[in-house]
């Protein structure tokens, strides 16, 4: 048999029911492999249940055994007759759809090992808590966007084999989502918890509480913006050695430095990935901790690896904002061998300049060849806030701006006089009183060939640049 | 060049160990290999054409096959497309007759399928082997396919536990 292509076995596991197809996975490990590695097939171990699926035969075409995964989309299981009832779900469930989708559910309980629920309202926890207590083999729990209309708790339930629970939630409806960790609680198996929150805020207090009763968690990813802001606490109920999380602080205008969490998971903690920097003020002291302390075998920052097997990398390209300069200019410090970098100016209200501390890192910023500024800040005019840091990119060869400040033509001219080896410079701008100042601009730059420009102003340009060998193109 | 011809005009093709076979058009024509080379056949036309080298499918293979084609000449074959959907239960008993063989054999005559692109008979041969598996234990179909049990104890009691549930039912 081992003489038919992957392709062959494909076409003939794919005549088999699910008994059959789990019998193969037992004959082989090649067989596994094929069988594992088809979504096709695997797709026949899911059980999807939407608002279509009240309203067809489905149910009684269900298959007799052997579903795997199970995933509920967009129902709103609540009493017709209710005040919760709301508009935007599609389907209005009433408890006589709870009992249905129980039923079906109760057809596979031995053999579910994956739980998704989507998009799904009801009003307290324990009509879910109802819905999974039997699903002994049950080993992922996920949940996007459920809301529980009243706040209320439930008593824990027995999952011998589950190992990781989702929360994510990005839809700004109000509600008790938290209340869905009560039914996890005490779970000895349970490693990995995910929590995502993008709208809204969560009860930093109930995640403690419920992160506590859990003696084998050891993969934690806290995402979404909030979420930063529960290492402020204090005291943090558990030893993980994974984390994943965007921010592990969250005012960018405190003096606070948070370092309470590091300390605590110290020799634990081997792997971190940060998707955004440490805000400033402590942003910078922090980073040097992480990297020089903390021992970790792997750091990521966003999809950067700063830190493989324990060794830090080299790095090609390295950003950061207006509130994360002081733990980028950290980074630059340590990966000296960073030849880009790319400032992102969004619009917050900084009052601070760090051109006070800027002397301690001028000499970082000799060994980039490349500089990108994506300056958002309209109304803030931020760009002109970090000159100081502009003029210490003396050796870029690659300039490139995106900013409509009033002031760019000024701005230009107070730190394009440093950048002595600029090659090559992109103008992305709405300032078009700018281009006719652009001859005395780049009076200052001698080996300057290729300007890049916005279409509209190529014409007017290349007339400045008549007599020039410089090249002009558009953006 | 006109292949829908009334004449059926015969056709030579020859094994990979040099065996020459003659068949008609029609039949040859069930392989979506064959028909691609021979729309894309220069002047000349079929008449001229020589024989038509197989260089995957062995001389016995390749009498099977032919036994096949020729059969089913004048039937309506269904494409690949429409044969993903087909879930029909029926089987023409001469097929079920002619897949009679042993399981060398068929895994020849598969592969022979696959390649010349003939998709009714890929999926005869297939779902027999399939209706093979079905209610036969994993140890009764490593025996039947020689195949090698490469779980160790450990590796096969951790999958047991995991499928217990199909086990009980």
């Amino acid at each position: 048999m081992k003489s038919l292509p992957e392709e062959i076995l494909l076409h003939i596991f794919d005549y088999l029911d699910n008994k059959s197809i789990l019998k193969a996975m037992k004959v082989c490990k090649l067989w596994t492999e094929i069988i594992s590695n088809s979504s096709k097939l695997m797709q026949k171990f899911h059980l999807f249940i939407n608002q279509e699926f009240f309203t067809t035969e489905n149910i009684s075409e269900l298959p007799q055994a052997s579903i795997k995964n199970i995933k509920i989309q967009n129902i709103n299981i609540i009493n017709r007759s209710s005040h919760f009832y709301n508009e935007n779900y599609n389907f209005i469930s009433t408890d006589i759809e709870l009992k249905k989708i129980l039923a079906i559910i109760n057809n596979y309980q031995d053999s579910i090992e994956g739980f998704e629920i989507f998009e799904v309202r009801t009003r307290v926890v324990k009509n879910i808590s109802e819905l999974i207590k039997s699903l002994t083999n049950l080993s992922i729990f996920k949940a996007v966007n459920i809301t529980f209309v009243t706040n209320s708790a439930c008593s824990s339930e027995n999952f011998p084999n589950l190992k990781s629970i989702s929360i994510i939630k990005d839809n700004n409806e109000e509600g008790h989502f938290e209340n869905i960790f009560d039914i996890f609680k005490f779970s000895q198996s349970l490693e990995k918890v995910h929590l995502e929150v993008h709208e809204g805020i969560f009860n930093h207090n109930a995640l403690s509480v419920f992160l506590q009763t859990l003696p084998n968690l050891n993969h934690l990813i806290l995402d979404g913006i909030g979420t930063a802001s529960y290492f402020e606490q204090e005291n943090f109920p558990f030893k993980i050695s994974t984390l994943e999380a965007f921010s592990i602080s969250s005012d960018w205008n405190s003096m606070q430095p948070r370092f309470q969490f590091l300390l605590s998971q110290i020799g634990c903690l081997k792997y971190l990935k940060l998707n955004r920097l440490p805000y400033d003020h402590d942003g910078g002291e922090i980073l040097k901790f992480i990297i020089e302390e903390m021992n970790l075998e792997k750091f990521y920052y966003g999809e950067i690896p700063l830190i493989l097997n324990g060794q830090k990398q080299e790095i090609e390209e390295i950003w950061f904002n207006e509130v994360t300069v002081m733990a980028g200019m950290e980074i630059l410090r340590q990966f000296p061998r960073t030849k880009k970098l790319h400032i992102l100016l969004n619009a917050t209200d900084i009052f601070e300049v760090i051109s006070l501390i800027i002397d301690r890192f001028c000499k970082i910023f000799l060994h980039l060849e490349e500089l990108k500024i994506v300056d958002l800040s309209s109304g803030y005019h931020l760009l002109p806030k970090f000159i100081c840091i502009y003029k210490c990119c003396q050796n870029v060869k690659k300039l490139k701006i995106e900013s409509n400040e009033v002031e760019l033509a000024q701005n230009l001219r107070e730190f394009l006089p440093f950048m002595t080896q600029l090659e090559e410079i992109e103008l992305d701008t709405h300032n078009f009183e700018i281009i006719e100042k652009l001859q005395a601009i780049y009076d200052c730059c001698l080996d300057l060939k290729i300007i890049k420009i916005r279409k509209q102003q190529k014409e007017m340009t290349e007339i400045i640049f008549n007599d020039t060998n410089i090249k002009i193109e558009i953006i | 060049m006109d292949i829908d011809r009334p004449s059926d005009p015969q056709v030579s093709v020859v094994s990979s160990d040099g065996t020459m076979f003659h068949t008609t058009l029609k039949s040859i024509l069930l392989s979506g290999t064959i028909k691609d080379m021979i729309e894309h056949i220069g002047e000349g036309g079929v008449e001229n054409m020589g024989a038509i080298p197989l260089q995957n499918v062995d001389s016995k293979t390749l009498e099977i096959v032919i036994k096949w084609i020729e059969h089913h000449k004048d039937n309506i074959q269904p494409t690949s497309e429409e044969i993903k959907d087909k879930t029909a239960d029926f089987i023409d008993p001469w097929d079920e007759n002619f897949l009679e063989m042993d399981l060398d054999k068929l895994y020849n005559l598969i592969t022979a399928a696959n390649y010349l692109n003939i998709p009714q008979l890929l999926w005869l041969s297939t779902r027999k082997i399939a209706m093979l598996i079905k209610n036969r234990t994993p140890q009764e179909i490593r025996s039947l396919f020689n195949i090698e049990d490469d779980w160790t104890p450990q590796e096969i009691e951790a999958v047991q536990k995991e499928n217990q549930w199909c086990e009980e039912k």
